[in-house]
């Protein structure tokens, strides 16, 4: 089973670790403000006004 | 069928009888006895490889012939491949007028495989051939589990290919294989249900499945290691000493009056990288207010900004009430090294519409709009568990989804 599942074993394992270093490093693509710039979240749009028509 | 020119052989490592069928033409004799890959090239039977796994385990018993399409088949070699989440085999026939077709099988279901001469003509993600169109389908490789017979190319157990297949019109599919730089292209046909076991005298079908080497198992395996690895993720979320409420005040911005500028206090965060969230909670009414947050570590001055905005806007129209906007928010600053840290606001409100020219001046600007200011350490950011949950369930749950639909059909 190994064999036969082992990109998808080594695909989980790398996203597991990915998840593990992000978490101890309190690293996260969503945060709208982080260490070495790059602040402005994805999900932040400014005020303005309703975008109602 | 008459008039093969048939040659009979000893096996140089058992010393069973063999018989060659298709004399001049095979490459590769597997010994039935013994399971010995054999040169039919050679004279001497020069023996390629020894395999002793060998066993009597064709589904077509070799020697057999059988009827299909009219034309009378002896069934001359065995082999059973896996690949792409499924295994199957196939049995090569063989009539000395007619040449060789396969016979593939694969859950139950049989289809003829006859071998091309002609190239189909590449269209993008799919190929034409005699005006047809044939989608390809998700690659794979196939791999030689078990052989035994003799076949026109050289064969043996753990050999691999490059599998891709093409789904054509109705039932038909087309079939590239590539050993490296050697391609070779087989079109499939299905046969209707009992037509080979009744061809050729085999018990009656199993129950019917799907198609060749595809992905039509339950993605068990697959299910399984992405559950661990949610325990997993899931441990690891949990674990840390949960978030933490240090400052919470109220701002009170004038709309349309001047930027207000606090620092609203001072958090001090102990791990080596952190996280902290900021929420902001406000009642407008048609309105919004710009919040920038600075975090300024007070020994190095280092300074981390993040903005966000509080709005709500409601009126009517044709439709009736609309309301839109979101009064209240959450931002975070993520990896923020250890330290002391001045948390300073700037809030910036404004009414919707805006003030025309006729509007009262600023000392007239009437109540300021209250925003609730939250700071908390040690925080956590959902959007990664979910991501990663994503990057890990995406692959079993669309092998779930084709199990599901396949089993409807």
């Amino acid at each position: 089973m190994i064999f036969r599942h082992f990109w998808f074993i080594a695909w989980t394992a790398l996203v597991v670790v990915l998840f593990a270093v992000s978490s101890y490093s309190a690293w996260s693509p969503f945060a709208e403000g982080r260490s070495g710039g790059g602040g402005g979240g994805i999900f932040v749009r400014s005020g303005g006004g309703p975008q109602h028509k | 069928m008459t008039g093969p020119e048939l040659r009979s052989l000893i096996c140089p490592n058992c010393g069973a009888p063999i018989t060659v069928r298709a004399v001049g033409i095979t490459l590769t004799i597997v010994c039935a006895n013994c399971g010995s890959s054999l040169d039919a090239a050679d004279p001497d039977l020069a023996i390629l490889h020894q395999s002793f796994a060998a066993r009597s385990r064709a589904r077509i018993p070799l020697g057999t012939r059988g009827q299909l399409g009219g034309i009378e088949w002896e069934a001359i070699g065995y082999l059973e491949r896996s690949g792409g989440d499924g295994t199957w085999d196939e049995t090569l026939l063989f009539n000395p007028w007619v040449g060789y077709r396969f016979l593939v099988h694969a859950e139950g279901e049989w289809r003829s495989g006859t071998p091309m001469d002609a190239v189909p003509e590449e269209a993008g993600n799919a190929v034409m051939l005699g005006g047809d169109r044939f989608r390809a389908e998700e690659g794979y490789d196939a791999t030689v589990d078990f052989v035994v017979g003799e076949f026109y190319w050289r064969v043996a157990v753990g050999e691999t290919v490059s599998v891709v297949d093409f789904d054509g019109p109705g039932d038909a599919m087309l079939s590239r294989e590539a050993n490296g730089a050697e391609v070779s292209w087989t079109r499939l046909e299905k046969h209707g249900e009992g037509v080979v076991e009744r061809g050729f005298g085999l018990e009656p079908p199993e129950a019917p499945a799907s198609r060749r080497g595809g992905s039509r198992e339950a993605p068990l395996a697959k299910t399984l290691i992405a559950m661990i690895a949610t325990v997993i993720m899931l441990f690891i979320s949990i674990i840390g000493p949960g978030e933490q409420q240090v400052i919470n005040t109220d701002l009170m911005p004038v709309p349309d009056g001047p930027v207000l500028t606090e620092t609203i206090g001072v958090i001090s965060l102990q791990r080596a990288r952190n996280i902290v969230a900021v929420t902001s909670r406000s009642n407008l009414d048609n309105a919004w207010v710009d919040l920038d947050f600075a975090l300024v570590n007070k020994a190095t001055q280092e300074r981390f900004e993040a903005y966000t905005v509080v709005e709500y806007y409601t009126g009517t129209d044709s439709e009736g009430r609309w309301f839109e906007g979101d009064e209240n928010r959450k931002l975070h600053f993520a990896s923020l090294p250890r330290g002391s840290y001045d948390v300073i606001v700037e809030a910036s409100a404004h009414r919707w519409p805006a003030r025309s020219s006729f509007d009262p001046p600023p000392e007239f600007l009437g109540a300021p709009t209250p925003v609730t200011v939250t700071v908390s350490r040690d925080a956590s950011i959902s959007g990664n568990l979910w991501l990663a949950l994503l990057l890990i369930w995406l692959l079993p749950g669309w092998q779930w989804l084709v199990y599901f639909n396949t089993e409807d059909d």
